[in-house]
Parts: C-alpha cells; structure tokens; sequence
C-alpha cells in the first residue's frame, strides 16, 4: 500500500515538474487517468500473484470461486477508491487548472463508473496473468487494450464534468459505461472458476 | 472429394470479383461546375464531366435543373467542347423551392443526376413555382458502372478488399470465440488449436485491412499530401482506433499463449481471456462510434454506404467479394489446423 502511494506521490510530482499547470481540462484529466490507471495495474498486479500453490489450494477448498473473484473485485474497488482519492488531492494540489465552472457530482460519478470499471477489468485480467511467469510485463500488455475504450469515455465524463456540462450531455456516457460495468463482473463471474481449477 | 465445392466456388467467386472490381468503369458523372453559385437570369457554365465522353453525343444532350424530381429550369445550348467538358446557358427564376438544386443531364446512352451541386443563393424561397417543361433525350441507360462519387472517384474499388477484410476478420474472431467456448465446455485440445489458429488467421486480415484501409484514407481523407510521405495514412477516427485496440488485444492474446509452457493450463487461461476480450471488443466497435464522431460512412453525418452509394451494380460485385474473402479465410484456417494438428503428431510421436 505505502509503496503504492509513493508511487503516485513521485508520478504526481515528475508530472508538476514538467507541467507547472495544465489551462486544458481535457489534458488535465487525461494525464490524472494515465496516472491512475499505472497505479492501479500495479496496486492490482498483487491481488492473484503474492498467493502461493499452497495457500491457493487451501483457499480452494474453503470457498467458492464466484464468491472469491466478487471478493477481490470488491476489495480491490475500495483499495482503488482509497488510491484515487489520494491521486486526486495530490494532483489537484499540485497541478492547477480552470475548475471553476466544475459540476462535483458529474466529475465524481466519472471518477466512480470509471474506476470501478478499470479495478474490475484489471482484477480479472490479474487472474489470468498470475498464471505467467512475468506477471506485471503481462497483465499491462493484456489489460491496457481491453481498459482503453473504458478509460476514453471516463476521460470524457471527468472533463465534461469539468467544464461545466449538464446531465443530459453525458447521459448516453454514464450508461455506456455502467453497462460494461456490468459486463466485466458478470464476464468475471462467469469465466473465473475455469481459471481457479488446476 | 468431399468438401471441395465450396473451395472451387471461394475461387470462382474470388476471380469474378478481382476482375469485375477493376474492369467495370466508373459511371459518367459531373465532377466540377466552373460556377456553382449561379445567380438569376442567364448563366453560361462549363461543366466538366469523368468518364462521359461527350463529343460522341454533340447535339444529343439534354439536362435541367430540378429540385425533387421537378424540372425548374432547362439548359439551353449546349455544347461539347471536349469530350471531358460541355458548355450550356441556363435562364434560373427569380423564385425557387430551394437554393440547393440538382443538375439532370441526359445522352442517348446514359443519364447524369447530380444532387445538389447547384446553388442559388440569391433566390426567393417559395412554395409555388412554376415547373419548366424541357425536352429529354431518350436514353437507354445501359452502361454498367460504378457509382462515381465525388472524394471517392475511383478508389471505390477498393470497398470490394477493405471492407471484405474486416467482415472476415470478424467471422474468424467469433470461430475463435465460439471455439474457446466449446473449449471450456469439454477441455478437449482440438478446440483449443481451433481458437488459437483462428486468431492468428484473423489478425492476417486485420492486417490486411488495416493496410487497405490506410491506402484509402491517403486517397480519400488525406488532403493530397504528397504520395512518398508519412502524413496521410492515418486518420484519428474512432473506427481506425477501435480496429487498432482490437488488432492489439488479439496480438496481446499470441503474448499471453507464448508465455505459458503447459498446453492445458494455456488453453484453459487463452480461452478466459479470449472470450473475455471478443466481447467487450464487440461492446467497443458497436458503442464507441456512436459517441464519438467519426469519419467513416454512416458516421457523424456521413452518408453511409446504401443511401447514395451501394447501388446495384456494386452490389453485384460487394456481395460475392464478402463471401469471397470469408470463405478464403475459412479455407487458409482449416488448413492450418490440420497442419498443426500434423505437426502434434509428429512431436508426439518423437
């Protein structure tokens, strides 16, 4: 957990040495997901990989596959909340930009949808690359495709949020992107007792 | 014997495609008006054409300017200079149903309707006007040809390879799809080589139409950069993305199989992730065009194929190119599964 707070810390940190501040909203909330988003794949790379054979095979005999992968995707949901309040704060302390006209409840159902959404993906997918040898190498190259699409519409929300844009803008947004929501953890749901039996 | 009519078929189909979508010409057409803006009373325009051959029909023209299928004003003298380019006179009415009007030429052989390529924008909108009473040639309208539309001209051809590759390179990832489907329903290795093969398949396509793809979009998008440039053949489009996210998850895909050693574990860990994958990559290639804007036909106010364009003599040769091309890839599939499966009985053999 510390080691992944320093590394936002340090990333927010390159990111005000090179930027000072950033006048377009639309860069601004880009830059804050790619921060996010490589914060997340390695908060996440550890939920399948620090379990060896044994204790896996012991949990296998205790629990319920579908029960275990909700279980990850709701921890690693709050861990990615925890992460990307503190993402924000520090970002937003330290690189200005114009966020007078803002609507708060757009920009954080964006953040909500669009966070969830990468835990969710990245949790499966961390599944399946913890069954490699190079697990971190992996899971970036897997995941960053499958996460892309999702990231560009949160991106979207965020900065519409930002500037100031109603409900009914981003309408068609927000259920696009609850609905994959959805997909991604009953995808999860259904294919990952196929991973967890040896 | 058994199972060879439809490869000699995928053949045939593939030659009369080739040939067709190259010999069949482009249908004649006003490519350029030297006044598009006219203004009220008499007007002497040069018109020049592609493909119309006008000095074999000197005193045979007709044409008039007509808005919803009604003559407003009829052209008078015309003449043709060359056989790229005519001349005529127009006498345009003070009142007019609308400032955009459509030019209707007509020659023994072929007839001309080019929407909207006329404007007025002097004149008084009103619903009553007087329709004129022109004279037409008779014409036979014989000729087969493609439809010549402006920006595409003769890179149309091409819709008979580009769009062909991505169909089959769909059909292909849903075989994989269902393949790893019907993996996971039986753990049986066949299946497996299947998913992988069908994959590796589709992605040539992918590749395939992303080269086409590129040739068109420097022909059509591109704004005549120079040829031996690097501008030009890449749009930002969301279709061009989205072909390029689902072409990196299928490589990320070969990735993920190289990097386990066991074939169970690799076939059971591929198939998760491959149908995980195909269907968002549905979800993404069916919504994301719809938020975003995109070039592509059908897309952020782009005509689409079939409301202008996909006329009949196209269809005649766009049908048989997309079964063409998927039964090739089936066919170049089956191929390399036997192979493969060969190849396992040689190394197990050892």
């Amino acid at each position: 957990m510390s080691s992944i707070i320093m590394y936002i810390v340090s990333t927010v940190f390159v990111c005000y040495l090179t930027f000072k501040s950033l006048e377009n909203t639309v860069i601004w909330n880009g830059v804050f997901w790619i921060i996010i988003l490589f914060s997340l794949t390695n908060a996440i790379s550890k939920s399948f990989a620090n379990e060896n054979s044994s204790y896996q095979l012991f949990i296998y005999t205790l629990v319920n596959p579908r029960a275990l992968i909700l279980g990850k995707i709701i921890y690693n949901t709050l861990l990615t909340f925890v992460l990307v309040i503190i993402a924000y704060l520090l970002f937003s302390v330290f690189i200005q930009t114009d966020n007078s006209s803002t609507t708060p409840l757009i920009f954080i159902t964006g953040l909500v949808l669009g966070s969830f959404a990468i835990s969710s993906t990245l949790t499966l997918v961390s599944a399946i690359a913890a069954k490699t040898n190079n697990n971190l190498g992996i899971l970036a190259i897997l995941a960053f495709p499958i996460v892309l699409p999702t990231l560009l519409i949160a991106i979207k929300i965020t900065s519409l949020g930002m500037q100031g844009g109603s409900w009914s803008d981003i309408s068609d947004q927000i259920i696009m992107l609850s609905a994959i929501n959805m997909m991604v953890v009953t995808l999860a749901f259904l294919l990952f007792p196929y991973l967890w039996r040896q | 014997m058994k199972g060879l009519w439809w490869k000699i078929l995928t053949v045939l189909i593939l030659l009369y495609v080739v040939i067709f979508s190259f010999i069949v010409p482009l249908r004649p057409d006003i490519s350029k008006l030297s006044n598009t803006n006219l203004s009220i009373g008499y007007n002497t325009v040069t018109a020049t054409g592609y493909n119309t051959a006008f000095d074999k029909y000197t005193n045979n023209i007709s044409g008039y300017i007509s808005y919803e299928k009604k003559a407003i004003a009829c052209l008078n003298n015309i003449k043709a200079t060359n056989n790229q380019e005519i001349t005529f006179t127009v006498n345009i009415p003070k009142e007019l149903p609308a400032k955009n009007l459509h030019l209707n030429l007509s020659t023994p052989d072929y007839t001309i309707f080019a929407p909207e390529i006329i404007k007025v924008y002097e004149a008084d909108k009103t619903e009553s006007f007087t329709p004129a009473n022109c004279e037409t040639v008779n014409s036979t309208n014989k000729s087969l040809g493609f439809p010549n539309r402006l920006l595409l001209n003769e890179t149309i051809r091409n819709l008979m390879f580009h769009v062909p590759m991505w169909f089959t390179m769909m059909v292909l990832l849903f075989l994989s799809f269902l393949s790893s489907i019907r993996y996971l329903n039986g753990f049986n290795l066949a299946h497996d080589l299947k998913a992988s093969q069908a994959v590796n398949i589709g992605l040539l396509f992918a590749v395939l139409g992303i080269i086409t793809g590129a040739i068109w979009a420097k022909f059509t998008w591109s704004d005549h950069t120079p040829l031996f440039s690097l501008t030009g053949w890449w749009a930002n489009d969301v279709k061009l993305n989205g072909a390029a996210i689902s072409t990196l998850i299928y490589i990320a895909y070969r990735i993920l199989r190289s990097s386990i050693s066991d074939e169970h574990q690799r076939a059971k860990v591929s198939a998760v992730y491959n149908i995980f994958a195909f269907v968002l990559m549905l979800v993404f290639i069916m919504i994301l065009p719809r938020i975003y804007d995109s070039l592509h036909p059908g897309n952020g106010g782009n005509p689409a194929f079939g409301a202008y364009d996909l006329d009949n003599t196209l269809r005649m040769v766009f049908y048989p190119a997309v079964i063409g091309w998927i039964g090739l890839g089936i066919w170049i599939l089956q191929i390399k599964v036997r192979l493969e499966k060969l190849n396992n009985t040689i190394n197990d053999s050892y």
